[in-house]
């Protein structure tokens, strides 16, 4: 099944937390925040985008098996 | 500031004796200081004229996100107010806040800080060197301050044989507890800003990117930035940057002197400083933020009137059991580490990158050549609250083969 990462970008501070235990998937930007928004996992990705996802102080980051957001319709 | 009589909003339930400049507990050790308020959710204070306290993670995250119901401007529960103006960025709310926080990001980025690794490890080996075959050292004053002194002074782009007047009037403004005395330090400071920003003016060095470059460079509103702003930058960037890393390195090493299993951990793979360096940050959060409310409010189901204080402290957050597992044991594999150490929301450290890899490189270093050491037979590290909670000296012994 595929796998997507959610990051709301409006809430990260930049703690880079994400990077550090995943760099390969959290790509951060210039300024040090997480420069993804949303991202298809490939396969065997999914335990280290996780572990990036809970390393999060601010909870910017949702995993689920499709693309989620604020609007209902970019989620299906 | 005085002790407060407290407002009628405030239910006497819920008032608690706690000041956390004065308390002789927070001599010894802070963090465990702190922990004695752990079985409040909130309380307040009337110390330094009165101030709520939150003690939960969850709580403190979201007064540290809000910054629209909880501001920045001018809050600090402090006993000892040092700067005149409104510290930039940390003393303004957004958006005021992002347009000057915007134009250091670059510099303190991930990126960039891996960047000064080489340099910062280099720096670091010689100084170890130095006092390694002598059996003893002095954590602060021997490793953690004249690398930090070096590293900020590289980064802001000042002088590197000022290092030693730096010294003094970081020890004059931040520590003396005399006013005149700090007030002279002050003046000092400004004054070596004032002038190296005006040698800089006069002859632009084009090729450097520090933080002096950046702010004479920068537009915000369209508009260069005045010379008070890049004071008032600079100000915070002394008060938050040159002494923060040596205390936290300090407590680790005090923590380290005293945990031979840890310790040993450490030595035998010094691969693990890097997470090693988070978990000793958690444990020893020495940042405690104020905000203030903007309107009457409710928080944790407590009414909070219009300018009121709240006291967000990075150890209650980073020790809280609801957040953590085991929250009070030093684990450094412990998995998906969410501390705050650096705080949270928009105001979050910005040089956190930097600290967290010099800390990191300081252990890796140190304990790749000197593994096996302690504190001198009998001796008592003092610290300090405050704000920034502090620690005098960490003297450490080993054995010289």
């Amino acid at each position: 099944m595929t796998m997507w990462i959610t990051v709301d970008t409006s809430v990260c501070c930049g703690h880079g937390r994400c990077a550090a235990a995943a760099p390969d998937i959290y790509r951060l930007d210039d300024n040090g925040y997480c420069g993804i928004e949303s991202l298809e996992l490939l396969s065997g990705q999914e335990d280290a985008a996780r572990a990036g996802a809970a390393s999060c102080p601010e909870r910017a980051i949702r995993i689920a098996d499709r693309r989620l957001g604020p609007d209902p319709a970019a989620a299906s | 500031m005085t002790v407060a009589t407290r407002p009628d909003h405030v239910p006497p339930a819920l008032v608690r004796d706690f000041d956390f400049h004065r308390d002789p507990q927070f001599r010894t050790d802070p963090f465990r200081a702190f922990e004695r308020v752990r079985g409040d959710r909130i309380f307040w204070t009337p110390a330094d004229g009165g101030y709520w306290v939150l003690t939960r993670s969850a709580d403190i995250r979201a007064v540290l996100r809000d910054t629209e119901l909880f501001s920045s401007d001018r809050v600090s529960i402090s006993a000892t107010p040092v700067w005149p103006r409104r510290m930039i960025p940390a003393e303004l709310d957004p958006p005021e806040h992002g347009r000057y926080r915007r134009l250091l990001l670059p510099l303190f980025s991930p990126n960039a800080v891996a960047g000064m690794d080489s340099r910062i490890r280099h720096e670091c080996v010689r100084l170890i060197d130095r006092f390694r075959a002598n059996g003893s050292c002095e954590l602060l004053t021997d490793l953690a301050e004249p690398l930090q002194n070096k590293v900020f002074l590289d980064i802001v782009g000042l002088p590197q044989d000022q290092a030693d007047l730096f010294r003094k009037w970081k020890r004059g403004l931040m520590q003396a507890a005399d006013r005149e005395r700090r007030k002279a330090a002050g003046a000092d400071l400004i004054a070596f800003f004032e002038e190296q920003l005006d040698a800089r003016e006069t002859a632009p060095q084009p090729t450097r990117r520090d933080v002096i470059a950046v702010l004479l460079e920068s537009r915000v509103d369209e508009r260069p930035l005045t010379r008070d702003e890049v004071l008032d930058t600079l100000i915070l960037l002394f008060m938050a940057g040159l002494d923060t890393l040596v205390t936290v390195a300090g407590f680790s090493f005090r923590f380290l002197a005293e945990h031979p299993e840890h310790r040993r951990q450490l030595a035998a793979s010094p691969a693990l400083a890097p997470q090693a360096a988070e978990e000793l940050l958690r444990v020893h959060s020495i940042a405690s933020v104020s905000r203030t409310a903007t309107r009457d409010t409710e928080l944790c189901g407590v009414r909070i009137r219009r300018g009121d204080r709240i006291l967000a402290a990075t150890s209650l957050a980073n020790r809280d059991p609801r957040e953590f597992d085991a929250a009070t044991e030093v684990r450094f594999d412990r998995p998906a580490n969410r501390h705050i150490a650096y705080g949270a929301g928009p105001h979050r450290c910005i040089g956190s990158h930097l600290a967290s890899r010099e800390l990191a490189i300081i252990l890796e270093e140190f304990h790749r050549r000197i593994p096996e050491y302690g504190l001198p037979d009998g001796y008592r590290v003092r610290t300090g609250g405050g704000a920034l909670a502090s620690i005098e000296a960490v003297p450490l012994v080993w054995r010289v083969a």
